[in-house]
């Protein structure tokens, strides 16, 4: 899937470049908001809860939403239709705590997904300074996510950890508005949902072993600056 | 500079990107941290002050409480020893000699106590509080404490007292007392009480032990604690006596408490006037200790409130006048030298004081498969002579030399060729005026076989033999060792022996005359006695001449002559009499039970055991 991307891009700027004085150029920086269906890593935490069996003990995080960083490099084309690649940056955790002044337990996961892919708009306004679009991307995500159990008890200390790693695949529809207050410079949000239809997480440097997976499908929302280059 | 700007522009983004890291929540609970841990222990000891005193071997039990903590572990160290108590709020420790000697020691306890703070380490169960306590200890085996429980008789009745215990956090819920008698096989708990005082009512005077236990609680009536307190150990208070004189039986009894004491008679009830601590009853005569020939006597034990509930029977059976120094089966021995009379039975030789007829010496055969049997005393030293024959198949036999008066072996005879005793008191072997013991043997039934040992080696020095024609009924040998005397069916034969070997025989023909032994104080005397004519017939070995003769009662059996005056013990049916063999007069007679009596040194001897000494009672 990642080499039929890479072809598909390498395509796309290949014939751009061939008719270069009809583009225009794009680079992107947008800042958001995702949630997240971690249900598997949940129930991690859980399960270490019901294991651990000590009152007090609970879990402070369950893998809720948080920012979400996006950067795209794109090209407007035929006044209405914008594509290009993208870099996102989203991250979760999930912990079990508790801590006294006799010691201390801990339990936590910290979930990191790098995601690559490729976009498509199509701008419902032709050549306006203010257009609302439509948008879809899909790509890959690479998950990096670690677990650790620490615990301190009296002079008795534990400390145990965990990486693993997998990538999921993700298609990602959504609607947008575009604000084009300058000629090089312009504002934009969006609204999308992020499904990932393809989740794989193995402990490092052991693929057969299968862990926990990361799904990182959910609502993402944010807002962004636009660079126009011609 | 574009590549210092490319990495730049990565740090840059990567520092944008993990300064966007989720920040995680911590949960920290506030707890306040514990800092001392209240306990209580008690111990079940004797104390002094602060000390405890230990005077046995014993185990110490302890019981403690954190309240509404619980006890992780209790460490008791004492000297070297170290006893670990884990998850238990009672245990032992225990005392012995072996590990502690008589002195000064401490017993320190450190208590281990789960905080119950909540706390993650209290969760996990490595949070505690401890608490070390100390106690001096004084061991001392030889120490005698006041007794903790005390028993004294009122009113006649048991009445077991004691005092409260002092403790520190465990209370008194009542106390126990708890009986154990192996005289009247029993064991239980038989009362429950919070007195300190009680009163058993039931007792009659057995040998028992009372143990009065205290039964403790906590405070919240959770966990109840069975500590001993101390025992009580009751001889035995009912006791009685029982003595005899050649007319009358004696039972006498103490008993101190009041029961109820009811008193059988071959099953007859004996109604006793009030206070009257004493039975006396007839002789039934001498020599048996069968039951047939005696009086059962039960003397019944009851609770004074309930006589119908005897507790204690003690059963007796007497009426023989005599003293029983030993089982049935039993030989007897006197030797004239010393005045000591002796026993023989099963594997012991005992020898008795005259006329006290105290117990002197005893020596037992350590090799059980030997028995001893006859016995022949020196007249003229103080050997006696004992066989012992073993019990194999083999039927070893061995005639036994001792010095009587300390009955230390002197020789051993092997005479596995002894004669058999075919008539019963048959006399085999025969001490002589020189110390020689001569025993018989025999090849069949109508010879014998004088074997001549040396009584200082036990060496055989001589033999001689003798014959006759038919089955020798009896034989007797003379102390001098001059004549043996054999009796057949028509003929009574003389063997003259002249230092041990035969010089002379004479046949006497006879159909009614029984020989007997030689007159023990005259050895040219042979006592012997015609059926027919029912008399004595004393003769002079010499020439068979009658020297004398007195009546017999009917029917007779001549038992023996005394070795110390030649009285002659007769026996009939029903009576024993002595008589003077010179005037012909009786000297004593009483009832007749046993059998195989004999007279020796003035005392009645019997094969059940029994033995009479007859000094006193013998007229002149």
């Amino acid at each position: 899937m990642k080499h039929l991307l890479l072809l598909f891009t390498a395509l796309l700027i290949g014939t751009f470049t061939a008719k270069a004085q009809d583009f225009t150029y794009t680079l992107e920086y947008n800042l958001g908001y995702g949630d997240y269906r971690m249900s598997a890593m949940q129930g991690s935490l859980k399960s270490n809860l019901a294991v651990s069996a000590i009152n007090g003990y609970k879990t402070t995080d369950n893998f809720s939403g948080d920012m979400i960083h996006d950067l795209r490099a794109g090209v407007i084309f035929m006044d209405q239709h914008q594509a290009g690649v993208l870099f996102g940056y989203q991250n979760t955790a999930g912990q079990n705590h508790l801590a006294d002044y006799s010691g201390e337990i801990r339990y936590k996961i910290r979930n990191r997904g790098y995601k690559f892919g490729t976009f498509y708009r199509y701008f419902i306004a032709e050549k306006a300074s203010f257009t609302p679009f439509i948008e879809g991307s899909m790509g890959t995500i690479l998950n990096y996510a670690k677990s650790t159990f620490a615990s301190q008890i009296g002079d008795e200390a534990t400390h145990d950890k965990m990486r693993m790693k997998g990538h999921n695949i993700f298609i990602q529809p959504a609607v947008g508005i575009l604000f084009k207050f300058h000629r090089h410079i312009g504002a934009q949000a969006t609204i999308g949902y992020e499904l990932d239809v393809i989740k794989k997480m193995h402990l490092k440097g052991d693929r057969d072993t299968k862990m926990t997976r990361a799904d990182w499908s959910g609502l993402r929302v944010s807002i962004g600056a636009v660079a126009f280059f011609y | 500079m574009k590549k210092n700007l490319f990495l730049l522009a990565i740090i840059l983004l990567t520092s944008l990107l993990y300064s966007c890291e989720y920040d995680l929540t911590d949960n920290y609970v506030h707890i306040d941290e514990p800092t001392e841990a209240a306990v209580s222990i008690d111990l079940n000891v004797i104390k002094e002050g602060q000390s405890l005193i230990v005077n046995k071997e014993s185990d110490i039990e302890f019981a403690l409480t954190a309240f509404e903590k619980e006890v992780n572990s209790a460490i008791f160290k004492m000297g070297e020893k170290e006893w670990v108590f884990t998850n238990k709020e009672e245990g032992v420790i225990s005392i012995t000699k072996e590990d502690f000697p008589a002195g000064e020691y401490t017993l320190t306890c450190d208590l281990f106590v789960k905080t119950n703070s909540g706390s993650i380490a209290d969760q996990q169960g490595v949070e505690y509080l401890s608490q070390s306590l100390s106690w001096p200890v004084v061991i001392d085996y030889e120490l005698s404490l006041p007794a903790t429980v005390v028993s004294s008789i009122r009113d006649g009745f048991l009445e077991l007292s004691w005092s409260e215990p002092t403790l520190s956090y465990l209370k008194v819920k009542g106390y126990q007392v708890h009986y154990k008698s192996e005289e009247v096989d029993r064991e239980k708990a038989i009362e429950e009480t919070t007195e300190l005082v009680f009163t058993d009512k039931n007792y009659v005077g057995e040998a028992a032990t009372y143990q009065v236990f205290m039964e403790l609680t906590n405070e919240e009536e959770s966990k109840t604690h069975l500590w001993p307190m101390g025992s009580v150990e009751m001889t035995k208070q009912f006791k009685y006596y029982t003595s005899s004189n050649i007319n009358e039986i004696e039972i006498r009894w103490e008993n101190p408490i009041k029961n109820s004491l009811t008193i059988l008679i071959d099953n007859e009830k004996v109604n006793l006037p009030q206070g009257q601590t004493y039975l006396r009853l007839p002789t039934t005569g001498f020599g048996s200790t069968q039951s047939a020939d005696q009086y059962q006597i039960e003397l019944n034990l009851a609770p004074y409130n309930t006589p119908e509930e005897t507790i204690i029977s003690h059963k007796l059976l007497t009426g023989s006048f005599g003293q029983v120094v030993s089982d049935t089966w039993t030989r007897f021995g006197w030797n004239k030298v010393e005045d000591i009379l002796f026993t023989a039975s099963s594997n012991k030789v005992c020898s008795y004081t005259v006329p006290d007829l105290k117990l002197a010496k005893t020596i037992t055969e350590t090799d059980a498969d030997y028995y001893f049997d006859q016995i022949a005393s020196s007249p003229v030293s103080t050997k006696i002579a004992v066989l012992k024959t073993s019990n194999l198949v083999s039927k070893e036999k061995q005639i036994v030399i001792y010095d009587g008066r300390y009955l230390n072996k002197l020789a051993t005879i092997p005479c596995n060729d002894i004669r058999l005793e075919t008539t019963f008191g048959q006399q085999l072997f025969f001490f002589t005026t020189d110390d020689k013991l001569v025993y018989f043997a025999s090849y069949g039934t109508s010879n014998l076989r004088g074997v001549v040992c040396n009584t200082l080696t036990g060496s055989k020095e001589k033999e001689f033999s003798v014959y006759s024609e038919s089955d020798i009924f009896r034989f007797t040998l003379s102390p001098n060792g001059k004549y043996l005397v054999t009796s057949e069916k028509h003929v009574i034969r003389v063997f003259e022996l002249n230092n041990y070997q035969v010089s002379d025989r004479r046949d006497i023909a006879q159909s009614t005359d029984n020989i007997h032994d030689f007159n023990l104080t005259n050895e040219n005397e042979l006592f012997t006695s015609n059926s027919e004519e029912k008399k004595l017939i004393v003769r002079n070995i010499a020439d068979w001449s009658v020297v004398r003769e007195m009546a017999l009662p009917s029917p007779y059996e001549i038992c023996n002559n005394d070795p110390l005056n030649g009285n002659l013990l007769v026996k009939t049916t029903n009576k024993l009499f002595i008589y003077n063999t010179f005037t012909g007069d009786a000297l004593f007679s009483t009832a007749n039970k046993g059998s195989h009596i004999r007279l020796l040194g003035n005392t009645l001897t019997s094969y059940d055991g029994l033995i009479f000494n007859l000094n006193n009672y013998l007229a002149q």
